[in-house]
Formats: structure tokens, sequence, C-alpha cells
């Protein structure tokens, strides 16, 4: 809907008045042409440099080695010491933060020139974790714009955990340590990045940042819980090979149990916005959610699809309580689609199909009304 | 606790000046490494058959053994046997065809430092160096595909 008939809207239902209808079209409209303004400009100056770096290209193999290096690194140079210079001067933060992104990405094209003139025959992401290292302290200081801390953040949430994966938990002994460890990692960090997002300290400093470490963590506890129902589609062999049954249960026993525990810890912490609070519970949700098919192991498609169901459901009832919509209508999609991609395995037929979907749509109406006679009781049992 | 103006300033140089320093430090350190370690000229051969070009990398096998090599002093088992060259992307192919044909001789000059890590600063086919060689092979493969 557009903003002019929401407002309408708004002013028809006696939320705003007509003055403030106005007021807020007015402010709007003055944004949208300083947006305009500044994208032209934005579109031009990456034309010009864009131009430039054809020409080089088409140039490359009849440019010297230490021309190609010392140009490079003499224009990084120059970026940074206009970073510098722009620190504290409060008309140059649109240009400080372009070249805080334009020096951060010139750093990875000199490492991989580096690499190119030395003939140095390096990985890929061997450059890309040297750059992450030694850029890193820049953007922390510098960057505040959304673009380049949430790339920082993404680039962090991704690159740091696989870093841990493939140095720690693949040289681990045995299939059943990696995947208790895995499985322990997956559970407990998507609470600890979310955490991240939700420090106070941060979210004043870098609310970019903060608001992409705290969106991360839900997508990533959600996102594995979902994944983790899938375990229970392995076939049976696929865990007899593993030597310690006990350990991947126990293991995911205790996560389970620290999961519970940190949700429990943090439902009273004063620093957590009330508005965070579902969904601080939907990643300590869907991270406890995730350890239950490591608990049970040997399960069928009617567990997985139960399991599925009943994650999307918790985190679709949590996001209720927030008012958060649109995730309400997600989780009420994601679980249209696995129940009709459950009754297809379940049943096959058409005919068995079209029960099922009866039945399971009395199910959900008779939780439904289940929980809106607890809710009813609740609030009266609160008001007495 | 308060951090002084002159403290954040030297702080936020650092923060800027971090990747400078270490680029330049990296830099310095590859270009006395180059200038400063022994020369030779060595016979490559095409290192594994099914990966010879992974992108734009070049793999090839150093033939020491190879009697037009020139061998350094040093214990032959410590001597590095690969290396990854850059070559352009649009040169690759061609390159890739050349060595599989085998009827050219690849060489290279290369630098080997006190690590007995190799560098390779030049690449030949036939003692041309490969952009002459490579043209000369793609006039031959051209002619001869309108006749």
């Amino acid at each position: 809907m557009s903003l002019h008939r929401k407002l309408q809207k708004w002013v028809d239902a006696n939320l705003i008045s007509e003055g403030q209808r106005e007021a807020i079209l007015a402010h709007e409209q003055g944004r949208s042409g300083n947006l305009l303004k500044h994208g032209i400009g934005y579109v031009g100056v990456f034309s010009i440099l864009l131009g430039i770096a054809l020409i080089v290209a088409s140039n490359w193999q009849y440019i010297s080695d230490s021309t190609k290096l010392s140009t490079h690194f003499l224009a990084n140079v120059i970026l940074a010491a206009l970073i510098f210079i722009w620190r504290d001067d409060a008309t140059r933060i649109v240009h400080r933060e372009g070249a805080v992104f334009a020096l951060w990405g010139l750093t990875l094209t000199l490492i991989a020139l580096v690499g190119q003139v030395f003939q140095m025959g390096g990985d890929t992401f061997s450059a890309l974790r040297f750059w992450f290292w030694i850029t890193t302290p820049l953007v922390l200081y510098y960057a505040r714009g959304m673009y380049i801390t949430a790339l920082w953040a993404i680039f962090f949430v991704v690159y740091v955990p696989w870093e841990f994966f493939t140095s720690v938990i693949e040289k681990l002994p045995d299939d059943t340590t990696k995947m208790s460890a895995g499985m322990f990692f997956s559970a407990l960090v998507p609470i600890g990045i979310y955490l991240l997002g939700g420090w106070q300290k941060l979210i004043l400093d870098r609310p970019a940042m903060a608001k992409t470490f705290r969106a991360i963590g839900i997508i990533w506890a959600v996102a594995c819980a979902s994944g983790a129902s899938f375990i229970f589609y392995a076939p049976e062999d696929a865990f007899t090979n593993l030597e310690h049954m006990t350990t991947l249960r126990a293991t995911a026993f205790v996560s389970l149990m620290a999961t519970l525990a940190l949700w429990y810890g943090l439902r009273r912490v004063a620093w957590l916005a009330t508005r965070e609070r579902p969904l601080t519970d939907i990643v300590c949700f869907a991270s406890a959610m995730m350890a239950i098919p490591y608990i049970i192991v040997y399960g069928n498609d009617m567990m997985s699809m139960l399991h599925f169901i009943f994650l999307w459901l918790g985190i679709g009832y949590l996001a209720q309580t927030g008012g958060f919509d649109r995730l309400v209508n997600l989780s009420i999609l994601v679980v249209t689609a696995r129940l009709f991609v459950g009754f297809l395995e379940l049943f096959g037929s058409m005919m068995m199909s079209g029960f099922g979907f009866i039945v399971i749509g009395f199910v959900l109406m008779g939780l439904l009304y289940g929980a809106r006679v607890v809710k009813r009781k609740l609030k009266s049992e609160a008001v007495a | 606790m308060t951090i002084s103006v002159r403290e954040k300033t030297l702080f936020a140089l650092l923060c800027v000046a971090l990747p400078i320093v270490i680029m330049g430090a990296w830099i310095g350190c590859l270009s006395y490494d180059r200038a400063t370690a022994e020369p030779y000229h060595v016979i490559v051969k095409g290192y594994d058959p099914r990966d010879l070009l992974h992108g734009k990398f070049l793999n090839v096998r150093y033939a020491w053994e190879d009697a037009r090599s020139q061998k350094p002093n040093r214990d032959m088992n410590d001597l590095p046997i690969s290396a990854k060259y850059y070559v352009p992307e649009w040169d690759a192919q061609d390159l890739e065809t050349m060595l599989r044909e085998d009827k050219n001789t690849f060489s290279a000059d290369i630098t080997l430092n006190r690590r007995n890590k190799t560098q390779i600063k030049a690449l030949y086919i036939d003692d041309k160096p490969w952009e002459e060689a490579l043209a000369t092979w793609r006039e031959n493969r051209d002619n001869s595909a309108h006749e």
C-alpha cells in the first residue's frame, strides 16, 4: 500500500490528524529528493570508476607488475589518509563511509594482485581470511552505515563458525564426536550471536550491525532446527556406523538442558528490550528443538513432520505474542507446505490425502481453540 | 576509564593504518625474497592431466630430474615438486591444450629462497616467452583450420 493511501486510512481512523499527515508527507518527499540527488551522484562516481577499471583491464598485460602494485598501493594509502582526515568531520560522513567501503574492497583486490604478481598460487579462502582479519579493525572503528556493517556481520557470522568447524570439529577423532560437537555448536552459537546483537553498547554504536547479528541468530537457529527434523529420514544403518550413540544422545540432552537454562535466565534479564523478548524466545525455542531429533535419533516420516510442524507452530505463536505479523504469516505458510508434503509422503493416494488433510485441519482448529481457552483462563486468573 | 584525545587519535590511526602497513610489509618481504633468491631455469611438465588448469592457474610439476634443468646445490628431496602459475583466463584453455599435446618443451625461470620455496618468474615454451609461443601456435592452428 502506498504511503498516501496508508496515511489517509490512518486519518480516516482518527489515528493521526490532517496536519500530521501533511507533515509526514512533506518529510518523506524531502527525503526522496535527497535520495535522488545522492543516488545520481553515486551512479556518476561508479560509472567513472567502472570506466577506469575497464580501460586498465583492457591494457592489463601491457602494464608492468611494479606499476600495477605501486599504483594500487598508492590508491589504498590515499584512501586511508582521507578516512583518517575525515574521521571526526560531521560534514564528511557519507564521504568517509564511501572511502571505508572502497578501502575495504581495494585491500582484497590488492591481496589478489600480490598473489598474481608474485605467483603465490594460494586459494581464495586463504586470501579472504587474511583480508577479513587485517581489515576488521578498520570496519569496526570507522564503518557506521548499514551496508558495510551488515556485510561485515554476515561475513563474520559465516566465516568464523566455518573456520571453527574446519579447524576444530573436522579434526575430531570419530564421526560420533564430530556429530555431537557439531550439533552442540549449532544449537548454542545462534543464541550467542543473537545476544551479541542484543548488547546495548553495540545497539547504540552500531545499530545496523547489531540488527544483522540478531537477524542471523534467528535465521541460523530456525534453519538448523528445521534441518534437524530431517534426521528422522536417515536410514537406520546411518547410525549403526556411529560408535557411541550414547555420546550423541547425552550431548544432545546437555545441549537441550543448557538451552532451556539459558532461555529461563534470559527471560529474567533486564537489559533485553521488551520488544525483543519474543524473538529471544524464538531463538531459544528453535535451539532447544534442534536437540530433540538427536536424542530420539531413530524415527520415521511422521516424526519428522510432527517435529517440523511443532517447531513452526511454536515460532508462529511466539511471533504472534510479539506482533511480528510477517513471521506469523511465514510460519502458517511453512506449516501448510509441510503438511501437504507430509500427506503426500504418508498416504500417497488422493483419497487418503484428502482424509488426512481434513483430520489435520480439525486437529489444528482444536489446538487453536485449546490455546484460546488456556489464554482466557490465564487472563482471568491474572485479573483475580 | 576515560580515553584521552591523543589515545583516541592513535587508535584511529592504528585501525586505518593496519591494512596498509601489513600489505606494505608483505609486498616488501616478497620483493626482497624475489630479488635475493637464487634464480634457476627448470623444465616443467603438466602436473595432473585431469587438473592442469584450476581456474586461472596452470598447475605444473618441476622436472628437476631433466638434464636440461639447472639443479640447485641442495638436497633434492627438499625441493618443491609442483607450483601454480597464474595465466590470464582467455589464454588458459589454449595453454592447457599445448601442454597436453606434449609437442613443446615448457620451462620456467624460478627463484628458490632459503626456505626452499619457489616463485615462477617467467614461463617459456620452446625457450620463447609463453605469450609469443602461444601467439605462433594460435596462428598455425588458424591457418591449418582454413586449409
